[in-house]
């Protein structure tokens, strides 16, 4: 009882001195109070506001140019392009990967699809893999390749770089590639080149993650499904 | 254009968090100058403003804090990392606790506000360490790399120091907050 006591006139103690406190200051170091969180909020509101305004005004305009050094699919002479900006290695890339190859389908001569590289250093083995593909593609089996690739990713992420590759060399030989020009092509400066370069492009437009599309160089938000992607190349396909 | 926005902002904000961390300097330089050497009116009066009106600015912090973080994400297009988001977890909720404790003077929210804090801080200072150490420690992220400095402005500000800094100064000023009322 006497314990339970204790503490509740302590704090009672305690009120009292506050009260007694902020009635003898409460009239000018409340005003001061709310003239800083005032000052501060106005501040705040006004730097960030105008920052958020500038940002979403240049977003809507913003058009880039992107190189046509991908690999592409679809109708070659669409006026609608797709522009993926992808890592091989990348979980999020393969779950979009059944609904493009859908829409490449289902949309075959409505616009082109093209895929560039953006092997992300987080995953050990993304640039193995981009420079495999591109292996694949210099014998004209890229998307072959690619697909292999994104349908098994779960069995080479994990391995070492030296496994990766063994693994990797087994997948050309499945795909029936030139096995010694494949194995030739993996070391290939040209080809490595060609992914850095993608790579920078893709910086330098502000792709900050896998993975990224662009459409007519317009940057979109990842669409969340077929329909989506169905919906935006439908508008676009009106507008040019 | 965006792009010069961007850094715009993150060079504010960094500047922000310089501007803390030498004020943070400052008052412990005060603090020990009343304490060891002998008081001191100007900063008696000083340490007194910033005490009255800690609840406040701790509200302020938690704001910009939560602001920039956010800005980061979804205007800069960081994606966030899993110990990024475990920081948000304890920043995000200080702008409510803050700001009704603010408005009602109330200094006992302290009680919950500096565990939250707490939990933050260690966060932030173990991914900044993991950031800054040559000896990788674990973080796993399927997504985005917790290792990697997405912007480091001033040479050593990423954004972990950025929430350490907020975190520290929330604790600082609700401390202060609580010592007016002990007097």
């Amino acid at each position: 009882m006497d314990e339970n006591h204790k503490p509740t006139k302590k704090e009672l103690k305690e009120l009292r001195k506050l009260e007694r406190m902020s009635a003898t200051t409460s009239d000018s170091s409340e005003k001061v109070k709310w003239i800083i969180l005032g000052l501060g909020i106005t501040i705040f509101l006004i730097f960030f506001g105008f920052l958020v305004f500038m940002l979403k005004q240049n977003q809507s305009q913003a058009v880039f140019s992107i190189k046509n050094d991908g690999w592409v699919m679809g109708n070659k002479d669409s006026k609608v392009t797709l522009v993926e900006y992808g890592d091989l290695q990348c979980p999020s890339c393969k779950a979009y990967h059944p609904i493009l190859k859908t829409l490449a389908v289902d949309y075959k001569d409505k616009f082109k699809f093209m895929f560039k590289h953006f092997p992300l250093g987080g995953h050990a083995n993304a640039l193995l893999a981009a420079r495999a593909a591109e292996a694949a593609g210099a014998q004209d089996k890229f998307f072959e390749f690619h697909d292999m690739l994104f349908d098994h990713q779960e069995e080479w992420s994990g391995l070492s770089n030296v496994d990766a590759e063994a693994k990797f060399i087994g997948y050309a030989e499945t795909l029936e590639l030139d096995v010694d020009r494949f194995k030739e092509d993996l070391n290939n400066g040209d080809l490595l080149k060609k992914i850095k370069d993608q790579q920078s492009e893709g910086i330098e437009i502000g792709v900050n993650g896998t993975p990224s599309f662009f459409l007519n160089g317009k940057r979109i938000e990842t669409p969340k499904s077929l329909e989506d992607f169905k919906k935006l190349i439908d508008e676009e396909a009106k507008n040019e | 254009m965006n792009k010069e926005i961007i850094s715009f902002a993150i060079q504010s904000l960094a500047t922000l968090v310089l501007l803390s961390q030498i004020f943070l300097v400052i008052l412990g330089a005060f603090y020990l100058y009343s304490r060891v050497v002998k008081k001191n009116k100007v900063v008696k009066s000083v340490v007194k403003f910033f005490s009255d009106n800690a609840l406040s600015f701790a509200f302020l912090v938690a704001l910009v804090a939560t602001a920039g973080s956010l800005f980061l994400s979804d205007f800069a297009h960081f994606t966030p990392c899993k110990l990024c988001w475990y920081q948000r977890i304890a920043m995000y909720p200080q702008i409510i606790l803050l700001g009704i404790a603010a408005v009602k003077n109330d200094i006992s929210v302290k009680r919950y506000v500096l565990p939250i804090v707490g939990v933050g801080a260690i966060i932030s200072f173990y991914h900044y360490l993991l950031q800054m150490s040559p000896i990788p420690l674990p973080c796993t992220d399927e997504v985005a790399n917790c290792a990697l400095k997405q912007v480091a402005p001033y040479g050593y500000i990423t954004i972990p120091l950025m929430a350490l800094t907020g975190f520290v100064l929330i604790a600082v000023f609700v401390l202060l907050a609580a010592r007016t009322s002990r007097k």
